[in-house]
């Protein structure tokens, strides 16, 4: 079964990076099954069905008077508020979504800036076979 | 059964429930919230219309659109199922039937018709009569030139006959190629409207 949109997952030293930051920040499995509901949705129906489920474009905290107008956060109201951020397209702007990030907000502030986003997503422009993997969950 | 419903079926399976239960109460928020936009549309409402039936405000209904909203009630659902017609339906159901219900979500699925509209609650045999083509009713627009009409009159013994207004048979008209029109009248026998002519 095709799905209507595919979720790539970039690569961090060879790593998928959302796998990782779920490790290294200990997050727990039933946030976890939320992260993945909010994924598998994303991959069927996209933006349009579905209020709230990514937030953005984010603006940066260091550079307050730029908006990163191609990032999202995919948002998850779990024990933690999960905050992964992500990048329609950027390759096939129509049919994919690329997961760039992780980040979690407190006090409705992200622990990660945006700007770092940005800088994956132009490495995943500059070079989508290297930087990136398609979730296989998504294929 | 596609690649979300399969690793689904292994994630479901874990002996510790936690990532199950996250994932159904994430999907369920999901299916009202979607569900509530999707009936909204469905009938032309907006935001502000629908609050103004449950008399509540715009932002209470999109805060129920939302798909991270998690503090339903079966009060407030049971009126949201008032205004779009339909009934609501609690169920609490095994896990393994979550994978095709994930993968069958979609607005089609979604779409749920209003009571007054619901074909399957026409009786069986008006169903099949309104089914086959043939059975429909064309009403068509037409200029008053092309109306004949037949005169009435009383006829001695009690029989009544009406001034009734019939399509003039030498006119054809858009959308119903073969269609005659008989110039004629109706009269009402015995208790029977009959036409005739």
């Amino acid at each position: 079964m095709a799905y209507k949109w595919k979720i790539y997952e970039y690569l961090e030293r060879g790593e998928s990076t959302i796998g990782r930051w779920l490790r290294e920040e200990d997050i727990t499995e039933r946030d976890r099954g939320q992260l993945v509901s909010k994924m598998d949705m994303l991959a069927l129906q996209g933006m349009d069905l579905l209020p709230g489920l990514l937030a953005g474009p984010i603006a940066s905290k260091k550079k307050r008077d730029r908006i990163q107008s191609h990032i999202y956060k995919l948002v998850v109201h779990g024990q933690r508020m999960l905050r992964p951020m992500l990048c329609r397209g950027p390759v096939d702007m129509g049919g994919e979504f690329t997961m760039l990030i992780g980040a979690i907000e407190v006090g409705g502030i992200l622990n990660v800036d945006v700007a770092e986003a940005e800088v994956r997503r132009q490495e995943v422009i500059a070079n989508p076979e290297e930087t990136r993997r398609i979730n296989g969950r998504y294929s | 059964m596609g690649a979300i419903a399969e690793a689904l079926k292994r994630e479901l399976a874990t002996p510790e429930p936690d990532f199950a239960e996250g994932y159904a109460e994430s999907f369920l928020n999901t299916w009202i919230a979607a569900q509530i936009k999707v009936l909204r549309l469905q009938r032309g409402m907006t935001q502000d219309a629908l609050a103004a039936v449950l008399q509540t405000s715009q932002a209470v209904i999109s805060r129920s659109e939302n798909v991270n909203y998690s503090a339903w009630n079966i009060g407030t659902l049971k009126k949201l199922a008032r205004a779009f017609e339909v009934r609501l339906k609690v169920s609490f159901e095994e896990y393994g039937t979550l994978p095709d219900e994930v993968e069958r979500f979609s607005e089609a699925v979604l779409r749920k018709d209003k009571r007054t509209e619901d074909r399957n609650l026409l009786h069986a045999p008006m169903a099949q009569v309104a089914r086959n083509p043939e059975n429909t009713i064309h009403l068509v627009p037409m200029p008053k030139s092309h109306l004949g009409i037949a005169n009435g009159n009383k006829n001695p013994g009690g029989d009544i006959a009406y001034d009734m207004a019939f399509p003039n048979g030498n006119n054809s008209y858009p959308g119903m190629p073969g269609c005659a029109y008989p110039v004629g009248s109706a009269s009402r026998q015995g208790g029977d409207l009959r036409a005739t002519g």
